[in-house]
């Protein structure tokens, strides 16, 4: 049971703002809230659901009537309405299920759109989330800039909670991986072989509870005392089967350096809202800082604490970044270093960063958690608009296309008395009557798709996480809005037929054609630019997939190093020299290396090498740690040296990449080998290799210079290549040895090719919602063209049976139809070039490395929308052409 | 004005009387108690606001509570006019119920 299930229907909530009085709204939600606590203790959460929804129903009661709207028409008569409408939906059935099909669709896509956008806009929203910011830093080193970190030093929060009067509390996050993930693992003492890694277990202060809304269930928070832990209801229930049974508990849980018994004070629930960090449990910061106070207290210098601050009310945040500067100073005095024009040598810059902004508008290289984008929301939202306008564009375009079936009836009221009004109400009613079902239909689409959606997109969305508070007023006036208009444009179109007329020949007029045409080719432009950014999306990310990447990632298996590893460190050492020669062993692994990063994670930069020791010129640069066979087992590409592993007699060696050559000032690679460098500008160091430059990140980032250092003992990552198509098998056989050389550790891992394609899953994700919105609206569009088609054939049946009489053939007529549409298709293609052209170099601008536009990006969309035309007008064009010529003469 | 006293109203203001002071989800539970069937929160405030209005009760704001999250209710307490009307209305009834019994 989540706390979900516990808290009172937000639909119901509402519906009860929409209907009670407003007067009596406050007393009745308190009361209401309080009913439904007692009823949920009484008798369960469902029936105090259920319960709620009663009550909330029986609140129109309370609601202000005004008789005089129903007094306009009498019952009677819209029971008359009601149930012509019905009549005639039911004559016309394929008309009407085509109309109530085009719009449910664009309703479905616009209700996911808007599943989508509450739920990115939904992170982090906790009570207190206006006044609580993240704590950010960035650092200058001569003018230029070294990092920027979504996280900050240990004594940034407590400092400044202490100096600044505007803050008021602070709690920072660590964990020993932290950046990119993190992972510890957690044993049961009673049973160890109930072991797992856990990725989302933080070091934190007791403020945290209050930042994110977590609500103790059980227990109480002691975050503040040593060796305390508060876990979440999930994470209790995996290791304990329930929540109650792990309270005061014992548990264990080593990261890379200690083991520490936890004692389990508190249960809490995790809130409504997503949190950007996900956090399973919780353990008290005192905990590992008494391990190493130096580090982890009042530390200025490691960057891996995410640090939240609670501001007092009516703080802004700018005057606070800018007090950071004296902070800076009076902790770190060795700041206060200035050139010889006055400025200083280093400088930290700090930046809050409201919490409920991060996921969406926060986009630092470690941010940890997921990454949203605030552009992409909007963009969605607007598509959401788009696609529920065409609807509703194509639903007038329909109905008034069929109007000449209707014109008889029209003239049969009239001359029984109906008046205009009366007549408009009429089709009016039948059009809310298909909005209503469309929508009630799109409902049931969602609910029905729901399950294969979230699988496409990989995001837990529902129609229950609809933010109703944001957006209800505003569906709500939209469908009013677009139900009235679309109902009542085509409704007065159709009730204006004079009498006569409508009686004796029908409706033949060419009324509102040229709307229809525009409305039309607004459809087609729509549809080209959803189409051809799809075809964008997918070649670029085509483009970087098959890029050569400087190394070669499908062979490589990547194990995690052990985490548990405080052993003494020669034991542990050889420990890893043992299961990397026993896993060379195995016949089909090649090479195995180890290293401390590998490509997809973001790196070290702003280190500083030179060449001369007494030169002023100092180069920023990346570096690496790897061990003798890293490099190789990687498959990378050496143009000059070679591997550490051919020079162990070379004491302190360096590998550079191409890139770092050029930076360096060496002619070429050849002469750069056997030179010496400077490490951090000061330690020295022997060039024995130079690779050429590979992508260390995805290709939205350039290659840049870097280095690679020797130390054998570097185990954050094992890289094992393997040549085999029994990969499960020798995955089983590798985590046998594993486990064996590093017990207690649960062994993880993942072949690089896909970890490094993960970067692109932001990117993929989008590529497919865009297919699916394009789907839609050219589905869409095809309605659209089908009722302008069947418009055209109608009106033109006499005139092609003349031509047929006079000897035309049904290709000359089906041209002659057609060309109406084709003109039509041109023109929104025309335009949709320059528009697409335009957004196509925004977007590729974000690439370091963008695939050239080709006219096919455009072409293929052209031809395929042409393809659809076809198809979609096709049918009644041709019916129309073959028609025996009696029979279109006759016609009317 | 109409000062007759309906069912629902008569129980209701019943229950105010014996609380001294009530309100709505309270009333909703002791119904619940008292009568052994649900009612909805929304008819009770109904009965509430017409009793008001015909004079027999009398509404102010309660103090904020900790499980309204700090929010305040909206108490009621018979006003003496309504305390006398059910004790007429109690002592007719019971009048008649007597010779009900006495009949039997």
């Amino acid at each position: 049971m989540s706390r979900k299930d516990v808290k009172p229907p937000r639909l119901a909530m509402f519906i009860l703002k929409c209907i009670c009085r407003k007067a009596y709204y406050d007393e009745v939600i308190g009361d209401l809230l309080e009913v439904f606590e007692w009823r949920r203790v009484e008798k369960g959460p469902l029936r105090a659901r259920l319960g709620f929804f009663v009550d909330t129903m029986s609140a129109i009661r309370l609601m202000k009537f005004s008789s005089r709207l129903i007094t306009v028409f009498s019952k009677s008569m819209l029971l008359s309405f009601f149930k012509s409408s019905l009549r005639n939906m039911k004559r016309h059935w394929s008309y009407t299920a085509l109309n109530v099909f085009g719009l449910a669709v664009a309703m479905m896509a616009a209700l996911f759109i808007l599943e989508y956008v509450s739920y990115e806009s939904n992170f982090n929203r906790s009570d207190k989330s206006d006044r609580i910011y993240r704590v950010s830093n960035d650092y200058y080193r001569f003018g230029k800039m070294v990092y920027e970190s979504s996280m900050t030093f240990s004594g940034v929060g407590p400092a400044m909670q202490k100096d600044l009067p505007e803050v008021i509390n602070q709690t920072r996050m660590y964990n020993a991986e932290i950046g990119w993930g993190g992972a510890m693992i957690l044993t049961l003492i009673e049973n160890p072989e109930v072991n797992a890694h856990e990725k989302n277990l933080y070091f934190t202060d007791p403020a945290i509870t209050g930042f994110f809304d977590l609500e103790l269930l059980h227990g109480t928070n002691r975050l503040s005392e040593p060796n305390t832990m508060l876990m979440s209801f999930e994470l209790a229930e995996k290791y304990f089967g329930t929540a109650l049974n792990a309270l005061g508990k014992t548990i264990r849980s080593d990261d890379d350096l200690t083991t520490f018994q936890l004692e389990i004070t508190g249960i809490y629930h995790k809130p409504d809202f997503n949190l950007q960090i996900d956090m399973d449990g919780l353990i008290s910061y005192v905990t590992k800082a008494q391990t190493d106070p130096e580090r982890f207290v009042n530390n200025w210098g490691g960057n891996s604490y995410v640090t939240f601050v609670e501001v007092a009310e009516d703080v802004v945040p700018g005057e606070i970044e800018k007090k950071m500067a004296d902070l800076t100073l009076k902790y770190k005095p060795e700041y206060l270093e200035k050139d010889d024009e006055g400025n200083y040598n280093r400088i930290n810059n700090y930046y809050l960063t409201a919490i409920q902004d991060i996921h969406l508008y926060s986009d630092y290289q470690n941010e940890i958690g997921p990454k949203g984008d605030a552009l992409t929301v909007r963009l969605l939202q607007a598509i959401a608009l788009l696609i529920v306008g065409i609807a509703w564009i194509n639903f007038i375009n329909l109905t008034t296309a069929k109007s000449i079936d209707r014109a008889k009836e029209v003239g049969v009221r009239k001359v029984m008395g109906a008046k205009r009004p009366e007549l408009i109400f009429q089709f009016f009613t039948e059009a809310v009557l298909l909005n209503t079902m469309a929508l009630a239909f799109s409902i049931i689409l969602v609910i029905l798709i729901q399950p294969a959606f979230n699988e496409f997109v990989e995001l837990p969305l529902s129609l229950r996480g609809v933010d109703l508070e944001m957006f209800g007023l505003s569906i709500a006036l939209l469908f009013f809005f677009g139900t009235t208009f679309s109902a009542l444009y085509p409704a007065s179109v159709l009730a204006s037929h004079p009498v006569v007329l409508a009686l004796k020949k029908g409706l033949k007029s060419g009324r509102g054609i040229f709307i229809r045409r525009g409305l039309i080719t607004f459809q087609l432009l729509f549809s080209f630019l959803l189409v051809i950014a799809t075809l964008t999306i997918k070649s670029q990310l085509d483009f970087m997939t098959d890029q050569n990447l400087g190394f070669k990632p499908d062979q490589v298996l990547i194990v995690k190093g052990p985490t548990i590893r405080h052993a003494d460190r020669g034991s542990r050492y050889r420990k890893l020299e043992l299961f990397k020669s026993e896993v060379g062993a195995i016949p089909v692994v090649g090479r195995v290396g180890s290293s401390g990063l590998i490509p997809g994670i973001g790196i070290l930069r702003g280190v500083v090498i030179t060449t001369d020791l007494d030169s002023p010129n100092m180069f920023s640069i990346e570096r690496m740690v790897v061990d003798e066979q890293f490099l190789s087992t990687l498959g990378m590409d050496f143009i000059a040296g070679n591997d550490f592993l051919s020079s162990p007699g070379v004491e302190n060696p360096i590998i550079l990449n191409e890139s770092a050559i050029k930076l360096l000032g060496f002619s070429s690679a050849q002469e750069a080998v056997g030179r010496t460098v400077f490490e951090f500008g000061q330690e020295k160091r022997i060039v024995v290799g130079v690779i050429a430059d590979y992508h260390h990140e995805s290709l939205k980032i350039s290659r840049d210079p870097m280095y690679f250092i020797r130390n054998p003992r570097v185990n954050t990552f094992l890289a094992i290549e393997l040549s085999t198509a029994n990969l499960s098998e020798d995955i089983e056989a590798i985590e046998k040895l594993y486990v064996r050389h590093f017990p207690g550790n649960p062994m993880e891992s993942f072949f690089l090719s896909d970890f490094f394609e993960r970067q692109y899953a932001k990117s993929q994700l989008g590529g497919r919602v865009f297919t699916v919105f394009a789907v839609v609206a050219i589905l869409i569009a095809c309605l659209g063209l089908y009722g302008l088609s069947t418009f055209t054939a109608n009106q033109r049946t006499k005139e092609i049976g003349v031509r047929k009489v006079l000897g035309a053939k049904p290709s000359n007529l089906f041209f002659l139809l057609s060309k109406e549409v084709f003109v039509l298709v041109l023109i929104g293609f025309l335009l949709a070039v320059p528009v697409s052209y335009y957004g196509m170099n925004r977007w590729l601008a974000n690439f370091a490395y963008p695939m050239d536009i080709k006219p096919s990006l455009f072409l293929l969309p052209l031809a395929l929308i042409i393809l659809i035309t076809i198809l979609a007008i096709g049918k009644e064009i041709v019916r129309v052409s073959v028609l025996n010529p009696v029979k279109s003469l006759r016609h009317e | 004005m109409n000062h007759s006293l309906g069912a629902l109203e008569e129980i209701i203001l019943l229950l105010v009387l014996r609380e001294k002071e009530s309100y709505g989800a309270e009333l909703v539970k002791l119904y619940a108690a008292q009568m052994g069937k649900q009612i909805t929160l929304p008819a009770v405030v109904m009965v509430l606001k017409r009793l008001e209005k015909k004079g027999f009760l009398r509404s102010y704001m309660g103090e904020p509570t900790v499980e309204r999250g700090g929010g305040r209710k909206v108490m009621y307490e018979a006003t003496k006019y309504g305390f006398r009307t059910i004790e007429e209305f109690m002592e007719a009834k019971n009048a008649i119920h007597q010779m009900v019994l006495k009949l039997k």
